[in-house]
């Protein structure tokens, strides 16, 4: 009992020690060259913009070329997974610097600060809540749609069996 | 005065390792570094009194490797195709209209409280991701700086009253629960939800991503079209 306890307790140790090396010990070399190919796409994408003048910007053109090129098969999902896995983790290091500027907007939140949060605590439960039940009833209405057309399959089967 | 903005981007660099490193050992949402470190810099500047400027100096080109970042939103959508065709009708029908109640109803607080319009169409953009929300405020003349102050305190406050709204609804699917986190908190939303249960945490990161991916090709004209309708 006491050896299984002092198991339990190795293992726990052992998995947050996991969970730390899986943060910041991946391949390193790896991961930057995977970054760098997303990073290409990228640039491709900013070239097109600025050749066409293209009214979207080059993160969302990428976007949309990165999955052109992953559907037709030019780019293999395993050459990219580690490296937006990375990418996507520290997102919030990018805006960081970003957030320092309310430094500059001191007054504005002094002043309609409570009326700020407030809307923005009520404009977020609306949006859950909408947006979930909506989602609840669209899956209704959709296995709906799908139960209607096993219901007619059926039908057109049976009038072939009694033709 | 330059030694003070390279110790700006060193202590920024350092200061999010130790918070991600602190995070990942604890998982307490609270300790979530968009949260720690603006906060303890914040309080940091106003002690040394570094004017914004100073610290946007050598910082700046962080804040630019979200346009690349961006790009990789593309691989969850690829990896999870199958998901999103199963779910497409519901998807689309719940990510249109959490993004239309959302501008609707800052559209009326707006009135409520007379915010300027800066502030209105910062306050708009607000519920989607950050790089999507810069991106949709760069073309509907919002403040870039706001946006990601009201993105991240949405993230924040969803992640929190997430729970609570869910229970008291009595909204059991998961997929319901992760479409609802990743419409209303994008970010937080997500590691919530994956934390709460594995297929919430995809659906939700999923739904980020198209939220805003809609909001940046069709979110000008709804604000736009909001904003005419309220005139007339």
């Amino acid at each position: 009992m006491r050896n299984l306890n002092i198991r339990l307790l190795l293992s726990f140790v052992a998995k947050k020690k996991l969970t730390l090396q899986k943060f910041y010990r991946q391949p390193l070399l790896h991961v930057l060259m995977q970054c760098a190919i997303i990073a290409a796409v990228w640039y491709c994408a900013a070239i097109l913009v600025e050749l066409l003048h293209l009214p979207v910007s080059s993160g969302v053109l990428g976007v949309l070329l990165m999955l052109i090129l992953l559907m037709s098969g030019a780019i293999k999902v395993n050459w990219v997974r580690l490296g937006a896995k990375f990418v996507l983790g520290e997102l919030v290091l990018m805006f960081i610097p970003l957030m320092m500027s309310i430094l500059q907007y001191k007054a504005l939140f002094v002043s309609q600060g409570w009326q700020l949060m407030l809307t923005i605590i009520l404009s977020t439960a609306m949006v859950m809540l909408s947006s979930a039940l909506t989602f609840i009833m669209g899956r209704r209405l959709q296995r709906r749609l799908y139960r209607h057309q096993i219901h007619k399959a059926q039908l057109n089967l049976k009038n072939d069996n009694n033709a | 005065m330059n030694t003070w903005s390279i110790l700006c981007l060193i202590w920024t660099l350092a200061a999010y390792y130790m918070a991600k490193v602190i995070y990942v050992r604890y998982r307490k949402s609270w300790l979530n570094p968009a949260m720690t470190v603006p906060v303890i810099t914040l309080s940091l500047m106003i002690i040394f009194n570094i004017s914004y400027d100073t610290y946007w100096k050598d910082t700046a080109w962080i804040v630019q490797l979200l346009a690349p970042a961006t790009v990789a939103f593309a691989i969850p959508i690829y990896e999870y195709r199958r998901l999103i065709r199963q779910h497409a009708l519901a998807l689309t029908a719940s990510i249109t209209v959490g993004m239309v109640v959302g501008v609707l109803s800052i559209y009326i607080f707006a009135g409520l409280f007379h915010f300027d319009r800066t502030l209105t169409y910062s306050l708009m953009a607000r519920s989607i991701s950050t790089p999507f929300a810069l991106d949709l405020s760069e073309k509907i003349h919002g403040s870039s700086s706001l946006v990601s102050l009201f993105t991240l305190i949405t993230g924040m406050v969803g992640m929190i009253l997430g729970d609570m709204i869910l229970t008291f609804f009595r909204i059991r699917s998961h997929l319901a629960n992760g479409i609802a986190f990743g419409n209303a908190s994008h970010g937080f939303g997500t590691a919530r939800a994956s934390q709460r249960n594995e297929d919430e945490g995809v659906i939700a990161s999923l739904t980020m991503i198209l939220a805003g991916l809609f909001m940046v090709f069709l979110g000008p004209s709804l604000i736009h079209g909001v904003m005419l309708f309220g005139q007339v």
